[in-house]
């Protein structure tokens, strides 16, 4: 997958996660720090679910820990690791 | 029937008596699920009593647990309290990052229980692998998995219904944690309550089915502690998964049959927002006798609009839903709904209930009202009052401090005679919360204490203002934080003093970035004021009440102040129309 359709689906989980926001999220990269798309820890983890569910994969717990921009989470989607 | 136990530590010895193909399930991330059934619960908690004293480990000793799956988490829990070992249970590490915050609350956690050994999870023991340092009781931390597959007998030592089961810290508290003393005898007494009096559970017909954590109340004791005591057969789904998944929610239900089950606010919006028609179609939730609610005030459209889907198109009953009140210092609940009623709400006069605490029907059609849920009845041997701020005992419909005494009240806080003071005073504890009685019934309106809850997790303001006041360009001391009313609960606001910011857009989201990095929370609104802007008594104290209040009214300070959305008018002061129009408004 090229980063723009990770993007996109990263998109996708915040628009259902967040419904009322999703247009704050268009302008998102992989640079985009998870902290600044204000989530709470159940939303963050709503948004991993609904990732995990459309890659059809479990990412490992001790790998969130280390995902601090969508650049990680894309490389997560990727790879299964986060750096 | 179970005799009546005088302690938790007899009731798991005997658990396999009397309904030994009872059983508890067990489902991990995946969804794969183990079935124990109550004679292999008790084998496996005894084998696992012998491998806590193999680790040195004597009654009364302290012992934190930091463990996601739930078999981990139930089968230890429950080994500690047959050898008297005191459990401290605390949440895993949730989320991105934050770990650092993460690791540093624990400690602090873990060093007021001077805890000896910490039971973790194994993927989380290089994480928490600081906390061996930093925490000087300390001695080790133990993965969870070196405990199966323990075999032998334990020694058992002579467990009392006064001595103290596991401490239950309150969730919020940072800066200054608090470790509730949970008995014996206080848990023999709640879970007597809440299975026989409030929720009539029947071991041969009633199963419960539970996502909710287990270092919190509403998890360990109701879904772990009661069903023990008195032979209820639970499945537990990973707390993780429901929020990862949260039609696994209602799925688990349908599949197990099971007729119990508990949740927060917030988990019912979220449950009704996911279903998808495929799933709506599938579910039978006819099986489903009660739907607990709790630990977070309750919306009473959230829980009209969660009937309405799931009674429509699974079958739910229409009185299945049962608003509960409770607190970790009164063990867990206090009063719940008669599980054969609907749900009941009292439609009051806002005016004349925001400014006389009275409740009283609207005067007539025009006016705004307001309207409380009733969270049931209170148990027997249980007495709950209303207390004005001089300690006098209001009579029904007058809105009060709501103060309790009985069986379940816990003995106070762990080494913390200041906090103990405080709370429990002449025989009652003082619960902090406000509230009516009407009709027999306890109605919760708001809190004395500036507690925020958002998503069924406490959160004292302090610690959200302090962090908002590291931001550069706060007025530092001149931050509030406070909740405002949503559809799904409450979300939280933070009002600042700023000097000399140009930039008031970076400035907000700074703000709430910092409290996002340091409490994984997500701020709804930053109001900016100059200085002088937060109202603050002669002394210079600030005035939360005050300012949340003027801030739900519009007309706190002016730079940054937004007009509160609808749902928050069914708090402020008399709007123009009637305010339950609007609130359903924005439950899409």
């Amino acid at each position: 997958m090229t980063d723009a359709e990770i993007i996109g689906m990263i998109q996708e989980a915040l628009a259902d996660v967040a419904p009322n926001r999703a247009g704050e999220f268009n302008d998102i990269t992989v640079s985009t720090t998870i902290e600044s798309l204000g989530l709470d820890s159940i939303a963050t983890m709503e948004m991993v679910g609904f990732l995990e569910e459309r890659v059809d994969t479990t990412f490992p717990d001790e790998e969130l820990t280390a995902v601090s921009t969508i650049g990680h989470l894309a490389n997560l989607i990727r790879t299964g690791k986060a750096a | 029937m179970l005799p009546q136990f005088t302690t938790v530590a007899e009731a798991i010895a005997n658990i396999g008596k009397y309904f030994p193909e009872n059983d508890f399930v067990f489902q991990d991330l995946a969804g794969d699920e183990t079935s124990y059934t109550f004679v292999r619960v008790e084998a496996e908690t005894a084998a696992r009593g012998k491998a806590m004293q193999d680790l040195g480990l004597e009654k009364g000793d302290r012992v934190g647990m930091i463990v996601i799956e739930p078999e981990d988490f139930v089968l230890n829990f429950l080994a500690c309290l047959r050898v008297g070992v005191v459990p401290v249970p605390l949440y895993p590490p949730m989320s991105f990052g934050a770990l650092d915050a993460y690791a540093d609350r624990t400690a602090r956690v873990l060093s007021d229980a001077g805890a000896r050994v910490t039971l973790v999870s194994k993927r989380l023991h290089s994480v928490l692998g600081s906390l061996v340092d930093n925490v000087p009781s300390l001695e080790a931390l133990v993965t969870v998995e070196s405990l199966r597959g323990a075999t032998g007998t334990p020694t058992y030592p002579t467990i009392e219904p006064d001595d103290l089961a596991f401490l239950q810290y309150t969730s919020g508290s940072t800066a200054d944690p608090k470790g509730v003393m949970v008995t014996h005898a206080s848990l023999v007494a709640n879970a007597k309550g809440i299975v026989t009096e409030g929720l009539r559970l029947d071991p041969t017909v009633d199963k419960g089915a539970s996502w909710l954590p287990l270092y919190h109340d509403m998890g360990l004791i109701g879904f772990v502690i009661a069903p023990v005591c008195h032979g209820i057969p639970i499945v537990f789904i990973p707390t993780l998964r429901f929020i990862k998944r949260p039609n696994v929610w209602m799925d688990t239900i349908h599949r197990h049959r099971a007729t119990t089950s508990f949740g927060p606010n917030f988990a019912y919006a979220l449950a009704a927002r996911k279903a998808r028609p495929s799933d709506l179609e599938s579910w039978d939730l006819s099986c489903l006798r009660v739907l607990g609610c709790g630990a977070e005030p309750i919306q009473p459209e959230t829980m009209r609009a969660f009937t309405a889907l799931f009674a429509s198109n699974c079958g739910l009953p229409d009185n299945a839903i049962l608003p509960a009140y409770g607190m970790a210092e009164a063990t867990l609940a206090i009063s719940l709904k008669p599980s054969n009623e609907p749900f009941r709400t009292v439609v009051v006069d806002a005016e004349s209930f925001q400014e006389n605490g009275q409740v009283v029907a609207p005067l007539n059609d025009d006016r705004a009202v307001l309207e409380h849920v009733g969270c049931g009845v209170p148990f027997e041997g249980h007495e709950v009052v209303v207390m004005n701020e001089a300690g006098v005992v209001l009579g029904n419909d007058r809105e009060g401090e709501i103060c309790v005494r009985g069986p379940s009240v816990t003995p106070g806080y762990f080494n913390n005679p200041t906090a103990t003071q405080a709370a429990f005073r002449d025989g009652w504890l003082h619960t902090g919360d406000l509230g009516f009685l009407h009709e027999g019934q306890v109605y919760i309106t708001g809190r004395l204490k500036d507690l925020i809850i958002v998503n069924g997790r406490n959160v004292h303001p302090q610690s959200v203002e302090w962090a908002a006041a590291e931001v550069e360009g706060v007025r530092q001391g001149n931050v509030v934080a406070f909740s405002r009313p949503s559809p799904s609960g409450e979300e939280l606001v933070v009002v600042c003093e700023t000097m000399g910011v140009e930039d008031k857009e970076a400035l907000r989201r700074d703000v709430a970035k910092q409290i996002q990095r340091e409490l994984s929370l997500a701020t709804a609104d930053v109001v900016f004021l100059e200085r002088g802007g937060i109202p603050k008594t002669s002394s210079g104290k600030l005035q939360r009440r005050k300012t949340r209040q003027q801030y739900l009214d519009g007309t706190l300070g002016s730079e940054g102040t937004r007009t509160p959305g609808a749902a928050s008018r069914r708090i402020a002061k008399p709007a123009a129309r009637p305010v339950m129009a609007d609130a359903k408004s924005t439950l899409s």
